[in-house]
């Protein structure tokens, strides 16, 4: 009788451990044989969901820059290998890491999915204009796939308290909008971006709410005095951007945001680049701090 | 026939014929301006606001403050880039005597986009401190100079397949470079691409400060050098044994290529086929003479690219689209009838 329950156990343990992890992904399904310890991320966004379950990925797709990632999250997580661009991922430099598992973006990604499935199992999720929904379904199947399910979804359940709590604190009706800006252009995120998601989920209205289709709409200063944002956050890449020749147009002046002196510019890596939860409770405490 | 005749056999009807021409040119150019300065806007522009701008100009006024601030640069920058690109490329196909050369011939815009692009890789950090007016305008000329001595400009005889031969390396080899750029640029690489399309979105009045010196410049020395670009046409031997040098008309136009150009490139983008098209219609309307060539090339540019404008700004109203892909789609179709003109035309 012993022999026969030590014999059922050690066949349970044996199959616990060598059960094969299967995820839904945007290619299909997803599956590993074993919990994977060396990951390699081509996307920011899949950072956060790792760093929050205290995982280091072993290679990022960082540009080539490694103050991309913010400082919130880069503090979790231990030194990474660049991999390379996120368009364009250098396939040698993540075949010499090793991985146990990569994570690719669909709109990135898929056209090199067979080639990064030759050096290690590759999941492959939403990440490029990506909803705020999208991206917490997205954490949730990194969870799963890194065997950490309950804990992923534990902190779920804290972020939403967390975000219900800055809705609450924040108890706002004018609207807000958060845009980026280069040296040739400015790009408004609708209600579907991810910046739009979390204005959003904390309540505030979006200046074009009519703007369902697409997540970033390249604007004009016309456009922009349209849309008259009650508050305008503006994330700027580069030292010079369009930004410069608006502010010497009169008609800057006709934005509500900047008559009300509510206009502010923030870090456009957090606000997007690095979508996930760490990312958004940072951005609810900024809008928190930015709503009068 | 009629063009040929004409002239000698009736002359009065052959001047009304011309100024019917430039009468008709200029109208459609008006009606262009004014319609690029009220159509398609989520503000409705009347045409009283235009009025109200011209004779009561009342700063308060929502709709005055859009026509004076937004849409007048955005149509002066429109005009001046059509007057630019429609000049570059008939000089372009004076000097290399070939009727299918355009501004990219010279690699001049691949020049300045290549520069533009190349800045906002951050590659250089002090590059991007760098106005990108200069920047494209330093790329233009570095390319229009390469192409310049590598086409043999600089010499007597000029072969016009070695200029076009080392236009078209150079550009190519710009384009490459760019594409290179473009995926370096990651962060910036949708603006990077947007403006490469070529747009005038955005566009302030400053622009066309920026615009102004290179194309009345450029148009100068085009216009001064109009009779010689008749001679030149004929060939290399004629002008030179009238006591002109090819040479230095040669490198006097190529001057005013670049000038026209860079000015043009590095406020909108590298937009295509302008100076491929309208010396095409043109040439059809007028005839060969550079001295009317030049003028009407002129308003009928300007006229387009302001047409070109306001479809751009339908496509996704209330979204703008780059120009670029109005005047793209344009410029494939124009070559899409030359072509079927020419198989009709072979028995």
């Amino acid at each position: 009788m012993i022999k026969f329950i030590s014999a059922l156990l050690f066949s349970v343990i044996a199959t616990t451990a060598s059960a094969t992890i299967e995820v839904q992904d945007e290619m299909g399904t997803f599956s590993i044989e074993q919990t994977p310890q060396k990951i390699v991320v081509l996307e920011y966004s899949f950072i956060d969901a790792l760093a929050t379950l205290g995982i280091s990925p072993v290679g990022i797709a960082d540009d080539g820059k490694v103050h991309s990632v913010i400082k919130q999250i880069s503090e979790k997580i231990k030194p990474w290998v660049s991999v390379g661009t996120r368009s364009t991922p250098n396939l040698e430099i993540i075949a010499s890491l090793q991985p146990d598992m990569i994570i690719a973006d669909f709109e990135r990604h898929a056209t090199i999915y067979e080639d990064l499935k030759k050096i290690a199992p590759t999941l492959v999720l939403k990440s490029r204009g990506e909803t705020y929904a999208d991206n917490l379904i997205s954490m949730v199947k990194v969870g799963q796939a890194v065997n950490q399910e309950q804990k992923i979804k534990q902190r779920l359940a804290q972020h939403n308290q967390r975000m219900d709590a800055f809705a609450k604190e924040i108890n706002s009706d004018k609207t807000f909008m958060f845009s980026v800006a280069n040296a040739k252009g400015i790009w408004m995120h609708s209600p579907v971006a991810y910046a739009g998601g979390v204005i959003s989920r904390l309540g505030l209205k979006s200046p074009i709410p009519e703007e369902t289709q697409k997540a970033y709409i390249s604007a004009t200063l016309e456009r922009l005095v349209k849309a008259n944002p009650e508050y305008l956050l503006i994330g700027k890449y580069g030292e010079q951007t369009i930004i410069d020749s608006f502010q010497k147009n009169p008609l800057w002046q006709a934005i509500s945001s900047i008559k009300e002196e509510t206009y502010s510019e923030t870090n456009p890596f957090l606000w997007s680049k690095n979508r996930g939860m760490i990312a958004a409770e940072i951005m609810a405490l900024e809008l928190k701090s930015l709503i009068k | 026939m009629f063009k040929r005749f004409i002239p000698d056999l009736y002359p009065s009807l052959y001047l009304q014929h011309k100024l019917t021409l430039f009468a008709l040119a200029i109208a459609i150019l008006c009606y262009s301006f004014y319609f690029s300065i009220v159509a398609f806007s989520q503000f409705s522009l009347q045409a009283s606001d235009v009025y109200q701008v011209l004779f009561n100009y009342n700063a308060n006024d929502l709709n005055q403050k859009i026509i004076v601030s937004l849409r007048l640069p955005r149509s002066l920058v429109a005009t001046l880039a059509g007057i630019a690109m429609a000049c570059a490329g008939l000089l372009m196909q004076g000097i290399t005597r070939n009727s299918l050369a355009s501004p990219s011939v010279f690699g001049v815009s691949a020049g300045a986009a290549f520069a533009f692009a190349f800045s906002s890789t951050g590659l250089l950090p002090w590059l991007s401190a760098i106005p990108v007016l200069f920047i494209t305008m330093f790329g233009a000329l570095i390319a229009g100079v390469a192409v310049f001595f590598l086409g043999g400009l600089h010499r007597p005889q000029a072969n016009p397949i070695r200029i076009v031969l080392a236009g078209v390396a150079i550009n190519y080899l710009c384009i490459s470079m760019t594409r290179a750029a473009v995926i370096y640029a990651d962060e910036n690489a949708y603006g990077v691409l947007h403006w490469l399309i070529g747009s005038v979105s955005n566009t302030q009045l400053s622009d066309v400060y920026t615009m102004l010196p290179g194309t009345v410049s450029g148009l100068a020395i085009a216009l001064f050098f109009s009779h010689k670009l008749n001679l030149l046409h004929i060939g290399d031997s004629v002008m030179n044994s009238l006591g002109s040098s090819a040479t230095s008309v040669r490198l006097w136009l190529s001057i005013a290529i670049i000038l026209l150009i860079a000015s043009a490139v590095s406020v909108v983008g590298p937009i295509g086929f302008i100076g491929l098209i309208i010396p095409h219609l043109c040439r059809a309307l007028i005839g060969q003479d550079y001295r009317l060539l030049i003028p009407l090339c002129v308003l009928y540019g300007a006229s387009l690219m302001l047409c070109a404008d306001s479809l751009a700004r339908i496509i996704r109203f209330p979204d703008d689209s780059p120009i670029g892909i109005v005047t793209t789609s344009i410029g494939a179709l124009f070559f899409l009838l030359l072509a079927l003109k020419q198989v009709r035309r072979e028995p």
